[in-house]
């Protein structure tokens, strides 16, 4: 950022922007994904009629493919025999074989301390699932229902601000920015700051009719310092207020009389809800130089194969990570019919097949 | 020309439009079934409030979804169904300590489709109401007695046959010709039924809280007999409560897998504008967004009676009578 940009508030807005989804702002080496952050951020998009909305359709493709969706009863074993798996068995006791292959989506620590057991895997292997660590911070998100739509004290010289998918809020200079961050690894809270978007300015249908959604969502750290991670059940709607008290200084609507109910997640709450967000870690895991490409989450599964014959990985934490591009989806099932020697039935899109010509994959 | 065609459209994704789906199915017609809200199964749904990872079953919560023969004729266990079924079922709690409690005393053995009798726990039941009243246990003993000779089924035969036209003989003038239930059951409040069989206050508070819970209906209200009588059954000799394993929604998981698994499609944020009409026959839907899909046989509604007359139908298409008893 110090190269590209002079102006300190056109700094934090990028800096900002490139370390959103996981970046930290001083780690080596993952300078590389800064234009991907930066071409991600300039092409926000909003699902239509809410997020589940894309998991509803790839759930409609899988089912009409004759797949199956089982939820609500965990897997709580991978049955391994003679290095081979050979099916999962659930929290009720069923045991579901595989004849073809098992794929993970889970973690690695999920997938094969907990699920295989280290007894079962290479030491040096296990090692390399212990090494894998986690992210620095995670989030903690304030979903608010309102009456009626923000009006940012900004909007008065330009209106736009009204109608931004995202806004910034709370970092008056790099300074602060990098301040949030260093209060984070101290497992401190900082002065609120945030970005703050209201999908229904864009899609009325999440809402009922005339009222709007919003969502606060700051960075946070997993453990607080004074009692660890569990303290976030009992300080969770306090720091909400904090954080719609310093939204209300900059869209002053945005107060007690306009807000109708709020929702609180905080970074203890995605490990609970999704417990392969291990410390509340966004992606399945930090992007460091050391778990990117070739060696995420290490070198033994990176092209989604593992140790244990018939079992693959395909989560956000194999290549190419996490913030829904499903890359790794991908990769993983191109990966498993190659190994199953299954012509494809879909064509690489172009401009795969253009980087392939490039030398650059 | 439509968007899509089905031979039968279906109206709301609730669990008795996606029961309704299933038989057609099943009988080899195309289905598709239209949502206004961003989930299929209605009541039976599950959320993660007040905090992630907490679950909470925001409608229906304890149910008795195995009674419906859907569950056996599409065999909802092998795509996930899967009920808990605590034995103590239910209990009413005094304040001086004392605690009525009564258990299931059926077992749902879903394999061989059928209900096994757990005779502890019927003895249970009678031992728990005689510390309240010996008289009204030996009345539960009586009624359980009549459940079991034959009463209870056509109970069931009730709920899942469809009511004839007045003034034809049906299930309840059999139960009554039969004698074994005292015909001034029928014309009672259910604060009198409780007076005139139960002895004791916990017994009665028990009975009248039971009808308040199934028809939503007070003490001074008469409700209909056999829903009296569903309630007497289940007071000494009920079947059991059961919750749905991983969230009630996770029953309407096990409808849609068995709607998909036999062709069938759902659609959800699809509202329905209107149900086209030609020549006094349902010819399809439109909904919100314009587009049209057919019906090539029918049309089937699973909300309430005002939105269908005067929301979707154009209500000069139904009779001036429907209209009036359709009205809120």
């Amino acid at each position: 950022m110090d190269e590209l940009f002079e102006n300190d508030r056109v700094r934090t807005l990028f800096l900002y922007l490139a370390c959103m989804w996981g970046l930290e702002y001083d780690v080596a080496g993952v300078g590389y994904l800064v234009p991907l952050m930066i071409n991600r951020a300039t092409h926000y998009r909003l699902c239509a009629r809410g997020s589940h909305r894309i998991a509803h359709l790839l759930g409609k493709i899988l089912v009409k493919n004759g797949g199956m969706i089982w939820c609500g009863v965990p897997v709580t074993k991978i049955l391994v025999e003679n290095g081979e798996a050979k099916g999962v068995e659930l929290a009720n006791g069923d045991i579901i074989e595989a004849e073809k292959a098992i794929i993970s989506s889970l973690d690695p620590y999920h997938t094969f301390l907990k699920l295989i057991g280290e007894e079962k895997l290479d030491p040096e292997f296990v090692t390399r699932i212990k090494d894998y660590k986690w992210e620095e911070w995670s989030l903690f998100v304030v979903h608010m229902a309102l009456n009626e739509a923000p009006n940012f004290k900004a909007a008065s010289k330009n209106p736009d601000v009204n109608k931004a998918l995202m806004c910034i809020i709370g970092y008056e200079s790099e300074e602060d920015l990098i301040n949030h961050w260093e209060s984070i690894r101290k497992g401190e809270l900082a002065k609120p700051a945030f970005d703050v978007r209201f999908p229904t300015l864009h899609d009325p249908s999440q809402a009922p009719f005339g009222k709007h959604t919003g969502l606060i969502t700051e960075f946070a750290p997993y453990e607080l310092k004074e009692g660890g991670a569990e303290v976030w059940y009992k300080i969770r709607r306090k720091h909400a207020e904090q954080c719609i008290e310093v939204l209300s200084q900059y869209a002053p609507n945005v107060n007690k009389k306009n807000i109708l109910g709020i929702y609180i997640t905080t970074p203890l709450d995605i490990e609970n809800k999704f417990p392969d967000m291990v410390k509340g870690s966004i992606k399945q895991g930090a992007y460091y130089p050391l778990q990117m490409g070739f060696m995420r989450p290490n070198e033994y599964c990176s092209d989604h194969s593992t140790p244990i014959k018939k079992l693959y990985i395909c989560g956000a934490s194999s290549h190419s990570g996490g913030m829904a591009n499903y890359g790794p989806g991908y990769c993983a099932a191109n990966k498993i019919i190659e190994d199953l020697g299954i012509p494809k039935n879909w064509e690489e899109p172009e401009f795969i097949k253009k980087a392939r010509e490039a030398g650059l994959i | 020309m439509a968007d899509k065609t089905y031979d039968a459209v279906i109206i709301g994704g609730g669990s008795n439009g996606l029961v309704v789906g299933l038989y057609l199915a099943k009988n080899g017609m195309k289905v598709g079934v239209f949502e206004r809200r961003y989930e299929i199964g209605g009541e039976f749904c599950s959320e993660e409030l007040p905090l992630p990872g907490f679950l909470m079953n925001t409608c229906a919560t304890f149910i008795r979804f195995y009674l419906c023969p859907a569950v056996f004729d599409f065999n909802l266990k092998q795509y996930g169904l899967n009920l808990v079924m605590p034995e103590p079922s239910q209990s009413v709690i005094f304040d001086d300590g004392k605690a009525l409690i009564i258990y299931g005393v059926k077992h749902v053995d879903f394999e061989k489709r059928k209900f096994v009798d757990i005779p502890e726990n019927f003895e249970k039941n009678l031992k728990s109401i005689a510390e309240f009243s010996e008289k009204d246990a030996e009345t539960c003993a009586k009624w359980a007695e009549k459940f079991r000779r034959g009463l209870g089924e056509k109970i069931e035969q009730w709920l899942y046959n469809p009511p004839p036209p007045p003034g034809q003989r049906w299930i309840e003038e059999e139960i009554l010709e039969s004698g074994e239930v005292d015909p001034r059951l029928a014309y009672m409040t259910i604060g009198e039924v409780a007076y005139e069989l139960f002895e004791s206050d916990a017994m009665r508070i028990y009975f009248m809280r039971l009808a308040q819970g199934h028809t939503g209906s007070y003490p001074h209200v008469v409700q209909p007999l056999m829903f009296t009588l569903h309630q007497l059954g289940s007071m000494a000799g009920g079947m059991p409560i059961s919750i749905s394993l991983g969230g009630t929604h996770n029953i309407a998981h096990a409808l849609q897998r068995a709607l998909c698994a036999m062709g069938g499609d759902f659609f959800v944020n699809a509202e329905v504008k209107k149900i086209l009409v030609k020549n006094e026959r349902a010819m399809g839907i439109v909904l919100e967004d314009g587009s049209e899909v057919e019906a090539k046989h029918l049309v089937v509604y699973g909300a309430d009676p005002y939105q269908l007359v005067f929301k979707l139908l154009d209500p000069e298409l139904t009779p001036q009578r429907l209209r009036k008893r359709s009205k809120i």
